[in-house]
């Protein structure tokens, strides 16, 4: 009896445990049962994907809304009315992407602790210390109910809703289920929250702690050329009246002896807070995916990984083989599965037929294409972030601030409560408000911004009144009339022929012509930005001379033509302009398949000018007596090396690695007394700058005792140093060669960084500098998130691919279908039907109805 | 066996209770029917239902091959009706490193043993 109750009491434990943990997981063991339950867990996301037909309501929803999904998972929305296509525009975006709306939203709302825990939480902070809810909050609040924007809001947030109203818990998204949540409620402000994101991943890059820690350690003569200053290599945006790059390749100043107030003020500002945890500082250059615990080189190499850059370019008739205008596109952004980018095509008779990819979250076509005319987006990068030093009444809890010889009660204080999943406060945070903007405290500073970015909050309605447009420049005056951040340089093609670009975006003017590195003078209206350039003044240019307009992320008007202060060497790249300007001057009869070929074109003018140092200093140096195997066996393999990033090519990854260590070996003037690794470097183009002068005093590392570098040694101690590195990570080149798709390919990965979902590492062409500049990092990968050609014809003929799938669902066959086509660098042809007929039912993938 | 063992088996066979095989059909219907609408929960009821229809010898066992059964049917039905189920199976395993079948074994195993266990725990302590 006894022995029959101890067993069962030990069943019932088994059972009710297996039961309790199934449910609720118990520390690191998630809840398998729930998981793993056929009927309810993760395999019930396998069934159910894009049901060839299905019906679905929209309460909203003012006439039927017939969508046919094609072979490529497009849905192509057929509505009577704007609003509506809106609407089906939410819920097919909600049907594929959902966890991915909610996550993106939450990024730029600073809430990510209360979905994935307080592994989130510097970047949450970082988020709200910038005031970005804040600025999205008010534009929501200042906004007309009954005007468009809102209604385009509301419109597209009806159809997220509606979607995951009719959602049943077993088939969430994977995420969720992973999460153990559930689905929020999508509010029209989570776009505004989402539209700040995309300002902070394009627009926060600022600069001035860097400039004022240089100038603390070699001097301002020497920080200012290398900081406050154009770039050294100009091939503009705006097309000079010439016809090749202009190189200014003058000498740099030595370094100088430390500027004392500068020293001061980076010891002030950089002065150690007990007990206080100092994420998200407005002065510093900090991301979200780097650890706190990384070295200065980890962050100097992602740094110069983080290709959020882009390609863009477009052919007049006069240079296209066909005689019509082509243009091409290629944002570089973080590779994420699911994509950041989600392709559609809405089409409203007689009001609307925009195809393209849109952002999961933001109510429009991005980038793309309409009968008219295409278009596409670089990232300008001006700088337009400001930061003042302010005099507080009380460092600890600060009430006002001293403006024109009065003390100023601040504009805001704002409480943040950080919860995690649970609702449990992880952390607060007071986050105070000048006229300016946010202030923070920096050490023992109190430090305001402001920033184009909080600013903004139009820029759709830009897009909305621009599809109405029939001409490439009609398109971009739309956009200028209401697009503020961040900046863009905007080209577009149109069906007569027209070719155009313009740098969008406000600019910032500083008082007296001042230039944007410095920390104002906090106490004085009299530094505040004075107003924004006119449109008129935004770099630009229609059907040029030249026959083409390309940009890529470098300077977007030489300094030469345009004083106007619009950043500096830092804030661009040069290497990728470069190389789209060289091979759209060799050829002059342009076709489609040529444009596709250079999207991932290997060739590098930046692997050219750097490698062809390294093999003539190596040479140098073993004239000279050098014996060194390693040094002999670099330069031949760097020599032999056709300078292109192909995925089968050996040379590339030493010529990385010996960059990188170059760069260690010679900014050893930026290690601050008493650390080991610099504080700050310099831009690429400052070392291209700095090879035709093989004796400047830079090239001497002042590490080593006894001996005075000069170029040639420097340079060649790097390669031995990278070539030995590579040995004993890679093993002997002879036996293994380092070939480069092998040690570098790229993977995109899950949006929560899951291996298990993330993509097989894929060897592709391309790598830093060149215009597929995808490079594989310990942290993440950045590349070409969208690859478009359209030729301009009557019906435009559009091709395009992007890494990843139109699912978000990692269970669904479309969760990574085209990644195998966009690593080969080939493109898909997009439908562009006009009516739900003109789509061949053997292109008909599914089709959905909308009613109410 | 000795005398004691043998008059307390014989008194559990001389249960009142339905045969084996049927038994195991209700079972697998109700597992199948907790299961779908209730999810691990449903399979836990199902399992102390199950115990009080078999408060016998052998009540672990019809449970446990009952919910397993179940589980299996409806993770085939899935994979008929889904059409990534390996492809996906091997990404989940991926998130615990392990193999894509473990992971389905464990999707039949885990709610056979909440089953039974539970099955068992009532069978006995009702017949205690």
């Amino acid at each position: 009896m006894a022995r029959s109750l101890a067993s069962g009491l030990a069943l019932l434990a088994l059972g009710l445990g297996t039961t309790w943990l199934g449910v609720r997981g118990a520390g690191p063991v998630p809840p398998l049962n729930a998981l793993l339950s056929p009927s309810v867990g993760l395999w019930m996301n396998t069934v159910g994907d894009l049901p060839a037909e299905a019906n679905a309501r929209i309460p909203s929803l003012g006439a039927e809304v017939d969508i046919r999904y094609d072979h490529r998972s497009v849905p192509h929305i057929f509505a009577s009315n704007e609003l509506d296509a809106v609407r089906a525009l939410g819920y097919v975006v909600a049907r594929d992407r959902l966890f991915q709306l909610e996550l993106q939203s939450r990024a730029g709302e600073g809430t990510l602790t209360e979905l994935v825990g307080e592994a989130a939480l510097p970047a949450d902070q970082e988020t709200r210390r910038l005031g970005m809810p804040r600025a999205a909050e008010q534009r929501m609040q200042g906004m007309d109910s009954t005007g468009m924007l809102y209604q385009v809001l509301k419109a597209y947030a009806d159809g997220i809703n509606a979607y995951r109203e009719a959602l049943p818990a077993s088939q969430w998204p994977v995420e969720y289920k992973l999460l153990r949540k559930a689905p929020r409620e999508w509010l029209p402000v989570h776009s505004m929250h989402l539209l700040n994101r995309m300002g902070y991943t394009l627009a926060h890059s600022p600069l001035e702690l860097d400039y004022l820690q240089a100038r603390a350690l070699v001097g301002a003569d020497a920080a200012r050329a290398m900081w406050d200053a154009s770039s050294p290599v100009q091939e503009p945006i705006q097309p000079a009246p010439r016809r090749e790059p202009v190189e200014a390749l003058t000498a740099l100043p030595a370094p100088g002896a430390p500027d004392t107030a500068a020293a001061r003020l980076v010891s002030s500002l950089l002065a150690p807070r007990s007990g206080k945890t100092h994420h998200g500082s407005l002065l510093a250059w900090q991301r979200d995916h780097v650890p706190a615990d990384s070295s200065n080189e980890a962050r100097f190499a992602l740094k110069q990984e983080r290709a959020f850059a882009s390609n863009n370019w477009a052919v007049a008739p006069s240079r296209s083989a066909s005689g019509l205008a082509l243009l091409a596109g290629d944002p570089h952004l973080e590779l994420t599965l699911p994509s950041i980018w989600f392709e559609v095509h809405l089409v409203v008779p007689g009001r609307m037929d925009v195809g393209g990819v849109t952002i999961p979250g933001l109510p429009g076509v991005t980038i793309g294409y309409t009968r008219a005319f295409a278009w596409s987006f670089t990232n300008t990068g001006a700088d337009v972030m400001d930061f003042w030093r302010e005099s507080v009444d009380n460092i600890d809890r600060p009430t006002s601030y001293e403006l024109d010889g009065k003390r100023e009660p601040l504009v805001d204080t704002r409480i943040e409560t950080y919860r995690d999943a649970a609702g449990r406060v992880l952390a607060t945070d007071t986050v105070y408000y000048t006229h300016r903007g946010p202030m923070s405290r920096q050490g023992n500073e109190w430090i305001s911004m402001r920033w184009t970015v909080l600013e903004a909050g139009n820029e759709l309605l830009g897009f909305f009144n621009g599809l109405q447009a029939t001409t490439a420049t009609a398109f971009l005056d739309s956009l200028a009339a209401y697009y503020t951040a961040p900046a863009q340089n905007m080209i577009v093609a149109d069906t007569a022929g027209t070719i155009a670009i313009r740098s969008t975006g406000r600019h910032p003017i500083r008082a007296g012509k001042a230039r944007g590195l410095d920390l104002f003078d906090g106490r004085t209206r009299a530094t505040d930005w004075t107003g924004f350039r006119a449109v008129a003044q935004y770099p630009q240019s229609v059907n040029p001379a030249q026959g083409y307009l390309a940009s890529a992320n470098q300077e977007p008007i030489d300094p030469a033509f345009d004083s106007l202060y619009l950043g500096v060497d830092e804030h661009y790249e040069v290497w990728r302009a470069l190389q789209i300007n060289r091979l759209l001057r060799a050829d002059s009869a342009v076709t489609p398949d040529a444009m596709r070929r250079y999207h991932t074109d290997p060739g590098s003018v930046r692997a050219e000018r750097f490698a062809a140092a390294f093999v003539a200093s190596a040479t140098r140096r073993s004239e000279a007596g050098d014996t060194s195997a390693s040094l002999r066996a670099a330069r031949d393999m760097l020599a032999a090396w056709d300078k292109r990033y192909t995925r089968d090519n050996t040379g590339a990854r030493l010529f990385e690695t010996a960059m990188a260590r170059a760069q260690a070996l010679v900014w050893d003037e930026f290690i601050p007394p008493g650390k080991t690794a610099a504080a700050v470097r310099p831009s690429e183009t400052r070392l291209l700058q700095l090879l035709g002068d093989s004796s400047s005093a830079w090239w001497d590392d002042r590490r080593t005792q006894g001996v005075v570098e000069d170029r040639d040694q420097l340079l060649a101690r790097a390669l031995t140093a990278a070539y030995d590195t590579l040995v004993v990570q890679f093993g002997n080149p002879a036996e293994t060669p380092w070939t480069w798709g092998r040690v570098a390919p790229a993977r995109p990965r899950h949006l929560l960084r899951l291996d298990a979902f993330s993509a097989s590492p894929t060897p592709i062409d391309g790598g830093r500098g060149t215009l597929n500049p995808s490079v594989g990092s310990a942290f993440a990968n950045f590349g070409a998130s969208w690859r478009m050609v359209v030729e301009m014809d009557k019906t435009p003929r559009v091709m395009a691919v992007y890494p990843g799938g139109q699912s978000g669902n990692p269970a669904s066959s479309r969760f990574l279908d085209r990644l195998p086509q966009w690593a080969s660098g080939t493109l898909d042809t997009l439908l562009v039907p006009r009516t739900p007929d003109e789509l061949p039912p053997a292109r008909t993938r599914a089709t959905l109805r909308l009613s109410r | 066996m000795t005398s004691s063992t043998a008059s307390a088996s014989t008194a559990r066979t001389a249960a009142p209770t339905a045969s084996a095989p049927a038994l195991l059909a209700v079972l697998l219907v109700l597992q199948v029917l907790a299961q779908t609408f209730a999810g691990l929960w449903g399979a836990a009821a199902a399992g102390v239902i199950g115990g009080l229809l078999r408060r016998a010898p052998g009540a672990f066992r019809l449970n446990f091959v009952a919910a397993a059964a179940a589980a299996a049917l409806l993770l085939g039905m899935v994979a008929m009706r889904g059409d990534n189920l390996m492809p996906f199976a091997e990404r989940v395993g991926g998130l615990f490193s392990a193999p894509g079948w473990v992971v389905l074994l464990l999707s039949v195993l885990l709610p056979a043993v909440q089953a039974g266990a539970l099955a068992g725990a009532v069978a006995r302590l009702f017949r205690s």
